[in-house]
Order: C-alpha cells, then structure tokens, then sequence
C-alpha cells in the first residue's frame, strides 16, 4: 500500500489557510500581536497574548484511494485550539475559525512553493474546554477535524 | 418495444409473496441480531484498546470507561463508548500535555506521595487514537461477526 507524502506537516497549511482568512497573523514574539496562531504549541510565556491560536497535527486516517495513481491519500488529523480572556471573546473567534475552515473544498493552495490540492475538512468536533485552571481563567475551545489534501504535480 | 405492446398496462402477480415477504423479516430480524452482536464487539474493542492509551494515576479515568449498544431497527442500531469523569474530555483534548514527564506533586488517598510521572503510560486523544489506529482491525471484527 502506497501513501502519498506530503512535504510539508499539514498543520502548517492549516494555519496558512487561517493567516490567508484573516483569522490571526504569524506569531512574531510581541505580546502586541493580535491572534498569533502557532503551530504544535501554544506557548505561555509574558510575551504571548492570552488570545491566541493553536494548530496541532493529531491522529489521521488512511482510506481514501486516487483511482488514476492506485496511490492511499491519508485523511490527516488536526486540532485547533483556541484560548481567549474571556467566554464571548473565544466563543466569537471560534466561529470564525469555524466559517474559515468550512469553505475548504476543491481549493488550491500554495505552500512553502508546493501547490496543494485541498479536498475538504471534515469536522468531527467542536466544543468549548472551558476555563484553564490557572488563576486567569482563561477560556478555550477546540476543534478537531479530519484534513484531506493532494500535491498537485507542477 | 412493437406498436401493439405501446400502452398496455402490464400487470402481475407472485405466487408465495406472502412467504418471501415472511422470509425477508426473517432475515432482517437476524442481520438486525447479527448487527447488534458485532457493534457489541467493536465497541469492547475499541474500549479496551482506549483504555491501554490512558494516563493513569488513580485509575478512575481508565475504570469509567463504558460501551453501551443501541438496538435498533432496520440495521440503525449504534454503539457508544464513552469515559465518564469529568476531566475525561479536558485530558482528551489536551494535546500539549503540560508538565509531561514531571514527577507527580501532591499525596495520594492512603496519604502517600503521588507515584510516578504526569502522562505516565498514555496520552491525549486515547479514544480518537484507539478507533483511528484500528481501523483494519475494526472492519475485521465487523465482518467476521455479521457473516
């Protein structure tokens, strides 16, 4: 069984979709920054602002088959933390990283000089976490989705 | 189709529909058993393979690990695994796992220091990972049960 491999970790073309949607910027170490979205951690130093975003690379699923190439195309696995000061706050960013992510389908995207063909996202869940148990409570939700993309041969 | 056959209503009947009817419940009501019997299966499976991907401490998240099937109709019958504290959805999600490999702060119920490191033997997505990873395994079970 042969799977297609993707040169770039799929998170990262997450958050060049989420950065391309206006949802948040490329974190730049500045407690400025407004929505920073990071990718595999969620540091939590001074210098990093309570509202910010996640994208994690989690478990994927390969069962989708190209008929023309006989190749498997992995379904991968990600997660979209998000973190805000308070409820309202994250509650309305999450609906928005909600309306970015749902409009993927058939698009292309480049990334990194590698053209991508992104096939759909396909959520499975979407639910508050709520408070972190640390003095200032801040507030979290998460996504988790299931990601299908293919390299488009140049 | 000839001119003479145009418009003609064609009508027929069976012999023995009321058998084949009878004989298609019947094999409804199995598949529908049989169903049952393999969501069963999949369900203790799945749960047991979640179960060896949980951190343990105290054990209580890995002992409220529940599978509960839904028999239904007309093959809609469902299987639910489910672990039921309150933490088990935050530790599920929590993909950055903080504090991994730190050693245990605190006592314990018999007034012990905690044994052990945070994370220790398991991790975040236990039951997303234990379905995800098993898929073949999964489609096997289910297979052999309903032939």
């Amino acid at each position: 069984m042969t799977v297609q491999n993707i040169p770039d970790p799929p998170a990262n073309i997450v958050r060049q979709i989420l950065i391309d949607a206006s949802v948040g910027i490329f974190p730049t170490g500045s407690s400025s920054d407004s929505w920073p979205i990071y990718v595999s951690m969620m540091p939590d130093q001074p210098t990093v602002p309570d509202n910010t975003i996640a994208v994690f690379d989690t478990t994927g699923v390969v069962k989708d088959r190209a008929t023309k190439t006989g190749q498997y195309i992995e379904q991968f696995g990600i997660q979209i933390l998000i973190r805000a000061t308070d409820y309202p706050t994250a509650y309305s960013k999450f609906k928005v990283v909600l309306d970015a992510i749902d409009i993927i389908k058939y698009q292309n995207k480049v990334f990194n000089s590698t053209t991508y063909k992104l096939h759909n996202l396909q959520r499975s869940s979407a639910f508050s976490l709520g408070q972190e148990d640390d003095v200032r409570r801040r507030q979290e939700f998460s996504i988790n989705a299931l990601f299908s993309l293919t390299v488009v041969p140049s | 189709m000839s001119s003479e056959e145009k418009g003609k209503v064609f009508q027929w009947s069976l012999m023995g529909e009321e058998d084949i009817k009878k004989l298609l419940k019947n094999y409804d009501e199995k598949l529908n058993h049989r169903l049952g019997t393999a969501l069963s299966r999949v369900g203790l499976y799945i749960k047991r393979e979640a179960q060896l991907r949980v951190p343990v401490d105290t054990g209580a998240l890995k002992n409220s690990a529940r599978t509960k099937v839904t028999r239904r109709k007309n093959l809609k019958s469902e299987v639910n695994i489910s672990f039921n504290t309150n933490y088990a959805v935050h530790v599920h999600e929590n993909i950055r796992q903080a504090w991994k490999g730190r050693p245990r702060r605190g006592i314990n119920k018999a007034q012990k220091r905690r044994r052990g490191t945070y994370w220790d033997n398991g991790g975040p997505k236990y039951l997303e990972r234990a379905y995800r990873e098993n898929i073949a395994e999964i489609k096997r079970i289910l297979r052999e049960a309903m032939e």
